[in-house]
């Protein structure tokens, strides 16, 4: 789970970045950014925290 | 009377009229037309060398004092080029760039040393909101890590930065940083990392470049010394050094050359059309977001304290033992960042925007308080001061991005939004998340980073170049968004893995019977308290309050 959440993250990143050379409208930019960011933070927040979560001391 | 015979008079008063009132004006008029400048004829160029007449007080005045003021300062000060010979026009002009660029050494050193001052504002902040048994592993942790970044900043993390940065010409060129390490990619060249500047040596050994790795310093530390926050309570000492020089030599450097070395983000509206590129004035997101992000990183390999939550997955309070100190440290934060924002000009002469630039800091911290103190109040009864405190610095986070860009109306708004957000992001982070941060520092700067990066695309007014959605120009949003997206999804990832990597290798975090005793014996070796008497910890389960020493006993036992 925690790889998929880091090439996950990644992906998210990149998403928009190569979205740049892909196109030259403002508002497919602007989406790419948008859908790119959210892939990232559903990455980071709920994929890779879980998978430390279920390490917690509080859990144990 | 007839028609004729009443108007020869009027005719005559009139022109004894005109002549009283009519004279003197046109005599007032062809006085001045006689006194207007006549084209005069333009003074030859003045050579470089020609000597120019003109003398200070003598040695006789001087001698006397100078209690006014009058006889300091003057043409005896110009510095001569051959002092045996009269002042030149060389001599004056060469005086006026040396001013120019002493002017702005001297603003950007004194900014730097107030950043650097900050350093003490993070540590009695962090610890204050620290249990008092932990008080002076956190202490420890935020005074060490000025060390730790800064050795590791000049071996390797300027370079990387501001390697290929050449053309500060504020501080005089700083020329020898010269080289960016770029990939052409995708039709277009993208920089990635400098290659000038190891151990300031050789041609960066050059007074520019000293003022430039200082102040740059200060601001890699302020990132760094976010983390120690978030990690407080539990987090091993060695594991700390390792991380922190980690941060400092590579993470940190890599984006803050992306954003302000000379990389591809700040080159997104040259190559993409993108507004002005990514804009991070004073770095919200290059400083703020990259320690707050670290900070989440961390947090989460580490995990939460024992006692913070329950079985249940519900949350317990573990307030801090020091409020006292811990908005003292807020105060001197605000100070600090008068340094950070208005500093970030690298030069005042030339750059008057300062004064906007310090006002906007002003006002985005004011509201940021009062947007936290409102929320608290509103939702808990009580005006919360831990969090105002909070709310304080979300504001300064958030303003640190546009405060170049944006006008007080904007900064008023900014900071109130941030106000708000840490209190949300705090909550979200504590009762969703369960990731245990003890200070809040993921909330203050890494969430409010975020939204000050964002805030330059929507606020920026365009007076200094920079233009946002509300002012006409999307295309900066889309900059803006590109370096969030960059932020969470690079400084993020990497910080993790570096983080997590070193999790395996020397472990992260302090056995439990350490974190049960407080880290101040187990860690440090010594007591931040030694003559208090620590109440028992009960907040967490399995272990009877008895089996706990007092800091007494642990002294006694120590001695």
């Amino acid at each position: 789970m925690r790889l998929i959440g880091v090439l996950l993250a990644v992906f998210g990143w990149l998403l928009p970045v190569v979205g740049l050379t892909m196109t030259s409208s403002m508002g497919v930019r602007l989406f790419l950014c948008v859908l790119g960011i959210g892939i990232t933070l559903t990455a980071i927040l709920r994929l890779l925290n879980k998978a430390h979560e279920k390490e917690a001391v509080w859990k144990q | 009377m007839t028609h004729s015979a009443w108007l020869k008079p009027c005719l005559w008063a009139a022109i004894v009229v005109l002549l009283v009132c009519g004279l003197p004006a046109w005599a007032q008029g062809q006085t001045a037309a006689s006194s207007a400048p006549v084209a005069a004829p333009t003074p030859p160029p003045l050579a470089a060398d020609a000597p120019i007449p003109v003398s200070g007080p003598s040695a006789d005045d001087q001698a006397a004092g100078d209690p006014s003021g009058t006889k300091t300062g003057t043409a005896n000060d110009v510095v001569h080029a051959d002092p045996a010979k009269p002042l030149t026009l060389a001599d004056v002009v060469n005086q006026a760039g040396q001013n120019r660029i002493a002017i702005n050494f001297t603003w950007t050193l004194v900014a730097g040393f107030l950043v650097m001052f900050m350093q003490a504002g993070f540590a009695i902040v962090e610890t204050g909101l620290c249990r008092a048994k932990n008080a002076n592993h956190t202490m420890m942790m935020n005074f060490m890590v000025y060390g730790f970044g800064l050795f590791a900043y000049w071996v390797c993390g300027f370079a990387f930065q501001m390697g290929g940065a050449a053309g500060v010409s504020i501080l005089g060129g700083a020329s020898p940083l010269s080289h960016e390490f770029t990939i052409h990619l995708l039709g277009h060249d993208w920089g990635l990392w400098g290659t000038k500047g190891f151990f300031l040596s050789g041609a960066t050994y050059d007074v520019g470049v000293m003022v430039l790795f200082l102040f740059q310093m200060v601001f890699m530390d302020t990132a760094l010394t976010i983390v120690t926050g978030a990690a407080a309570e539990r987090w091993k000492y060695v594991a700390f050094a390792l991380s922190s020089v980690l941060l400092g030599a590579i993470t940190y450097p890599i984006y803050a050359n992306w954003a302000w070395g000379g990389g591809w983000l700040s080159k997104l509206g040259a190559n993409y059309g993108l507004g002005a590129g990514y804009a991070d004035f004073a770095g919200s997101g290059v400083v703020h977001a990259v320690g707050g992000l670290t900070a989440l990183a961390l947090s989460m390999i580490i995990g939460p304290r024992i006692g913070k939550y329950n079985r249940d997955g519900s949350s317990n309070a573990m307030p801090g033992h020091d409020i006292v100190i811990v908005l003292t440290g807020c105060f001197i934060l605000a100070f600090g960042w008068f340094g950070f924002n208005p500093g970030s000009t690298l030069g005042a002469s030339g750059a008057l925007r300062i004064s906007t630039i310090a006002v906007d800091t002003m006002l985005a911290g004011c509201t940021g308080s009062f947007g936290a103190l409102l929320y608290m109040w509103i939702k808990y009864g009580k005006p919360d001061a831990s969090m105002a405190g909070n709310g304080l610095l979300a504001g300064l986070v958030a303003i640190t991005a546009p405060s170049g860009y944006v006008n007080t109306m904007g900064a008023t708004i900014i900071g109130f939004i941030a106000g708000l957000l840490v209190c949300v992001s705090v909550e979200f982070i504590d009762r969703v998340l369960r990731v245990d941060d003890p200070v809040g520092a993921i909330s203050v700067h890494g969430a409010n980073g975020l939204w000050g990066v964002i805030s330059v695309g929507l606020f920026a007014d365009g007076t200094n170049g920079v233009k946002g959605l509300f002012y006409g120009d999307p295309t900066q949003l889309v900059a803006q968004l590109i370096g969030v997206g960059t932020l969470l999804g690079f400084v993020f990832t990497l910080s993790y893995v570096a983080n997590l990597a070193l999790h395996a290798v020397v472990g992260q975090r302090v056995s439990a019977a350490d974190e049960l005793e407080g880290l101040d014996i187990p860690e440090m070796g010594a007591l931040c308290y030694p003559e208090f008497v620590l109440k028992p910890d009960t907040t967490h389960s399995g272990v009877a309050a008895s089996q706990i020493k007092t800091g007494l006993q642990v002294a006694r036992e120590t001695a």
